[in-house]
């Protein structure tokens, strides 16, 4: 099985993830997992929240070992970062800028 | 074939698979884009010419059923229905359901509007324009800028520091909104909209958390996308107002998986979305451009996606302030996006480190 592409959480069951999920997925190790959260399942039920490549074979024992009681939900990892920048409105020039003293990371 | 309500379910699938499809697919070059409305001249990818989708019936049905229902896609140009059938997106049936690619070219409606003769009668949905107006006073998620520079961003919501009326009063915005990614000196004047005049100027940079970058031996992790301003007059602004939101609350409530959530933002204006997750860790954001990727790490981070297969912000809604939709309260703060996904940090934290609170 893949990862699916857009979860859709369900509502939440009880409205307080619970303590042990939080520090699950802070904790949570596999090569596979890019990103970790907190999430609900379909049904409602607090869940840990993995991204992995979108071609990774799903479940993952090692991460369902490690998630024990909780659901795992996993998620592809999308392709490109999420960018974070201002918009250029018309007749403003765009500049091609960098950042001093930061080094620049190519995928 | 399946039924009206299958075909909406898959629809959103569809819709999501679509976007992602488009943005990896290969961008037209200049001459391309030039001659955009000669059929055939794309060539590169159908995806490209989608310009509507919905849920129908096939385009040769004589007399459809109840349960004749597809999934239609629209493309600008008649070669690209052929072309449709060796994408296995615009040809595979999708949970069930049919999906039918048919030609529909651009349309253009000339519907005449009572007192505007000859006008098409503009889109209400999200009313970005209206976001990108000069307002007084001014409202959380509106247009704001650096005096004379070439970016705008939104300004998110209007804080104050410590109990009572009587504290300061700043703008909360992203850190590469207010402080260009650290850049801009304190007292950085900004104006409300994008402008060059002092007579717009609002606000002035007060403060903003450090994006802190991977450096030799060093891999950071951020926490917040954050800067205030403090505000230049209060007389200017108008406090507990989003504009085109009429609920806004201004008290800060814990993000939830699954909770429909709204923003006002500059580029998109008013949309609705939907959080996938919460406190995610190891999100990679690029601060440069897609040629020249500059990435920073964050934690403690909030995925939300659009509804409908629309995209919940785009690039100048950074900064907004996102609520949960029932109650108006803030949940998250906007900074970053790919088009199908938006990234956003925890407010609370946001507001926690400034000292300061939504008012």
């Amino acid at each position: 099985m893949k990862p699916v592409r857009t979860h859709r959480p369900g509502e939440p069951s009880d409205p307080e993830p619970p303590d042990k999920l939080i520090e699950l997925a802070d904790a949570i190790r596999d090569p596979l997992v890019q990103q970790s959260g907190v999430t609900t399942t379909t049904d409602g039920r607090w869940a840990l929240y993995v991204t992995v490549p979108s071609d990774a074979a799903v479940p993952i024992p090692s991460v369902e070992r490690q998630a024990g009681e909780y659901p795992v939900v996993y998620e592809a990892e999308p392709e490109e970062p999420p960018r974070a920048g201002p918009a250029y409105p018309a007749g403003a020039s765009q500049p091609n800028k960098k950042i001093k003293g930061r080094t620049s990371k190519r995928d | 074939m399946a039924t009206f309500g299958e075909a909406l379910a898959a629809l959103e699938d569809f819709r999501t698979n679509l976007v992602h499809e488009q943005m990896n697919a290969p961008q037209p070059d200049a001459h391309a884009m030039a001659f955009r409305m000669s059929p055939g001249v794309m060539g590169e990818s159908p995806f490209q010419s989608v310009h509507a989708t919905g849920v129908g019936v096939k385009a040769n049905a004589d007399a459809p059923g109840p349960a004749d229902y597809v999934i239609k896609v629209y493309v600008f140009d008649k070669s690209d229905v052929q072309a449709a059938q060796a994408e296995p997106l615009l040809s595979n049936a999708l949970q069930g359901v049919e999906v039918d690619v048919e030609h529909l070219p651009i349309q253009i409606a000339f519907t005449k509007v009572k007192g505007t003769k000859g006008k098409a009668k503009r889109p209400a949905a999200g009313a970005p324009a209206k976001h990108q107006q000069r307002r007084r006073p001014v409202p959380g998620g509106v247009e704001i800028g650096p005096r004379g520079g070439n970016f705008v961003g939104t300004l998110g919501c209007f804080v104050r520091r410590g109990a009572g009326n009587s504290g300061p009063l700043f703008v909360l915005s992203n850190n590469h909104v207010l402080a260009d990614v650290n850049r801009f000196a304190l007292g950085t004047q900004f104006t409300q909209p994008f402008s060059a005049s002092p007579n717009d100027v609002i606000a002035a940079l007060s403060d903003f958390e450090p994006i802190r970058f991977p450096g030799p031996g060093s891999q950071p992790r951020n926490v917040i996308d954050a800067a205030i301003a403090g505000v230049a007059d209060p007389n200017q602004v108008v406090l507990g107002r989003m504009l085109n939101i009429a609920n806004y609350t201004p008290e800060l409530l814990a993000p939830r998986p699954g909770t429909a959530v709204i923003k006002a933002g500059r580029t998109t204006g008013v949309t609705t979305g939907t959080i996938r997750a919460i406190r995610v860790r190891g999100v990679q954001v690029n601060y440069g451009t897609r040629q020249n990727p500059i990435i920073a790490t964050f934690d403690n981070a909030i995925t939300i996606t659009g509804v409908g297969g629309v995209a919940f912000s785009n690039p100048g809604d950074s900064g907004s302030v996102i609520l949960d939709q029932q109650s108006g309260r803030p949940v998250a703060l906007l900074f970053a996006g790919d088009g199908a996904t938006t990234t956003a940090c925890d407010v609370a934290a946001a507001c926690s480190r400034f000292g300061v609170r939504p008012v």
